[in-house]
């Protein structure tokens, strides 16, 4: 495969005929040296130069738009201006760009087969940004992990969890699978589920719930709170309260909510049931038959 | 110990005050209660109350929670100042009235007052500011697009008596007109007070004037806030600008029907 591709890249012109080093050779030249040296001043010009420009355009652009616009442009910066500095070198090191750019092509479907993940990933990042289902700082959800969006690069997403582990996601796969995005809007619904013992009547219950809501600062008056009465459960008739509250706030007054309903109920002498269990005798109005066993001999024997 | 209950003119502790010595200034406002100390370059500050249940607490707090700040120069006392909320207001009268085309109403709404605290001379970033009474939170627009608002139920009163003056509430003229061909059913009105003044009269504080102009549910509002004392309280000084100053005029949704609001999906 090696051979066949060297032949190919020489066939192109690429590569010299005296061999891929042949250029490397004139550099011991004084001419050579002379161009080693423009080389270099162009390298260490250029690439600190890069960075001030890649460090502006991520701030301008960022302090203009969104800090991950402003990533986008400061790593286009890096990418291009790498690309310009490379081909300078090259350039002033005697190679020429025509036959590279020939062998470009060609060896761009030799990577190209070689690299398909990567390509992909990449393809996948360019399209994750112009949909832009979600951006740097936003919390979302990918399958079993939620976190915090650290950065979008050009293979995979790179997330904080909550207990501070860093995940990186291939962009690929943020492309094919489910996404949820949890602060794209400003305001969310935190779902409390509730259960109360059969005897509660559920007006009383639904009017406390709603009191808990109104009493609490941070649960939204509008949209207003939803109460649903989900089933007739094993052991307790169960209830869907949905209070809205801003994203920000979310976890807090969720927490709060079920604090305040817990204390609530208490205070109102509400049943929390826990799963109960009731044995078959047999019959339906005949006590469970108890035998007690051990010293006491059996009135029967 | 210095009250505001004692030595502050008329029913108000807005204004400047020394303090001197280690003994606190203590300010209630309603169910508000501050208190405030000097101690060398710091000021001290713990509050108490605010709550929506309006009773005055006990003060000094047992034991207080006192924040503080290190001035530049050592202060001579503190400044309080009464401000209007942080964020818009969603009205909701307790009993929704209906503007018929072509008609006029000047409703007055009692808006609990944010107390500010400043060093005095010190201008640029308050101390710190309180409201007087907790409100909840709502939404005003769409699940997609709108804003934060603070929510209050109003009498929507058509008239201004004493009865209506409290210490820890700014009095608020709002003015609505319907320039509309329909009928304008007031079920909650969005009230931005950022843009409002506040007054010091002589039995309250009160807001520059609001005049609302409906010319329909598709056109919406526009609002004009005069700037200056209403006419129901002409001798009031102006106490503490606005928040954001106003353009002349906005045009904003500002009425929204209570069956209008977008509907919550179902659970499944």
């Amino acid at each position: 495969m090696s051979v066949h591709l060297l032949t190919l890249l020489q066939a192109a012109g690429a590569i010299p005929a005296g061999g891929i080093l042949a250029p490397l050779h004139e550099l011991f030249t004084p001419e050579g040296a002379k161009a080693l040296v423009r080389a270099g001043l162009v390298a260490l010009t250029g690439l600190p130069l890069t960075l001030v420009l890649s460090t502006w355009a991520r701030r301008w652009v960022g302090r203009r738009y969104s800090a991950q616009q402003g990533m986008v442009a400061g790593k286009a910066v890096v990418y291009a201006g790498t690309v310009i500095i490379l081909v300078s070198v090259l350039q002033e090191l005697g190679f020429s760009l025509t036959p590279l750019l020939g062998a470009a092509g060609i060896l761009g479907i030799a990577l190209g087969f070689a690299a398909q993940t990567s390509v992909s990933n990449v393809i996948s990042g360019f399209f994750l940004m112009a949909e832009r289902t979600f951006v740097v700082n936003d919390l979302v959800q990918v399958g079993d992990t939620t976190g915090r969006v650290l950065s979008i690069d050009m293979l995979s997403v790179k997330l904080r969890t909550f207990d501070n582990r860093f995940v990186r996601i291939p962009n690929e796969n943020l492309v094919k699978t489910q996404l949820i995005n949890l602060t794209r809007f400003a305001i969310r619904r935190a779902d409390i589920n509730v259960g109360v013992a059969y005897k509660e009547d559920v007006g009383r219950v639904r009017e406390i719930l709603f009191q808990v809501a109104r009493d609490h600062p941070g649960a939204l008056m509008e949209p207003e709170p939803q109460f649903h009465f989900l089933e007739f459960g094993d052991s307790s008739l169960d209830f869907l309260f949905g209070v809205w509250t801003r994203t920000e706030t979310f976890f807090q007054v969720r927490n709060d909510l079920r604090e305040e309903i817990k204390r609530r109920f208490d205070e109102e002498g509400i049943e929390i049931p826990f799963p109960h269990r009731t044995f078959y005798t047999g019959a339906v109005t005949d006590p469970f038959p108890i035998r007690i066993v051990g010293d006491t001999p059996d009135p029967g024997e | 110990m210095t009250d505001s209950t004692g030595p502050f003119p008329g029913l108000y502790p807005w204004g400047h005050h020394r303090i001197v010595g280690e003994d606190p200034l203590i300010a209630r406002i309603g169910a508000l209660s501050v208190a405030v100390q000097v101690r060398g370059d710091e000021i001290w500050v713990s509050h108490d109350g605010g709550a929506p249940s309006e009773v005055p607490p006990p003060h000094p707090v047992d034991p207080p929670e006192w924040s503080r700040w290190a001035a530049a120069v050592n202060p001579e006392g503190i400044e309080i100042l009464p401000v209007l909320p942080d964020r818009p207001l969603v009205l909701q009268p307790e009993k929704p009235f209906h503007l018929l085309p072509g008609a006029r109403a000047r409703i007055y709404v009692r808006v609990p007052v944010w107390v500010q605290l400043r060093i005095p001379g010190q201008r640029g970033i308050p101390l710190r500011e309180l409201p007087a009474l907790i409100l909840s939170d709502t939404w005003w627009g769409d699940f997609t697009e709108g804003e934060l608002c603070y929510w209050l139920h109003i009498g929507a009163r058509r008239t201004a008596p004493p009865e209506i003056f409290a210490p820890d509430r700014i009095i608020c003229p709002v003015e609505l007109t319907n320039q509309a061909r329909e009928d304008l059913p007031v079920e909650k009105i969005l009230l931005r007070c950022e843009h409002l003044t506040v007054f010091r009269g002589s039995h309250s504080l009160w807001s520059d004037e609001v005049l609302v102009r409906y010319r329909g549910e598709e056109v919406g509002s526009v609002l004009e806030m005069s700037g200056k004392a209403p006419p129901e309280a002409a001798q009031a000084t102006s106490l503490a600008p606005p928040r954001t100053p106003p353009a002349r005029s906005l045009t904003a949704r500002t009425f929204a029907r209570i069956r209008g609001f977008p509907g919550i999906g179902m659970v499944t």
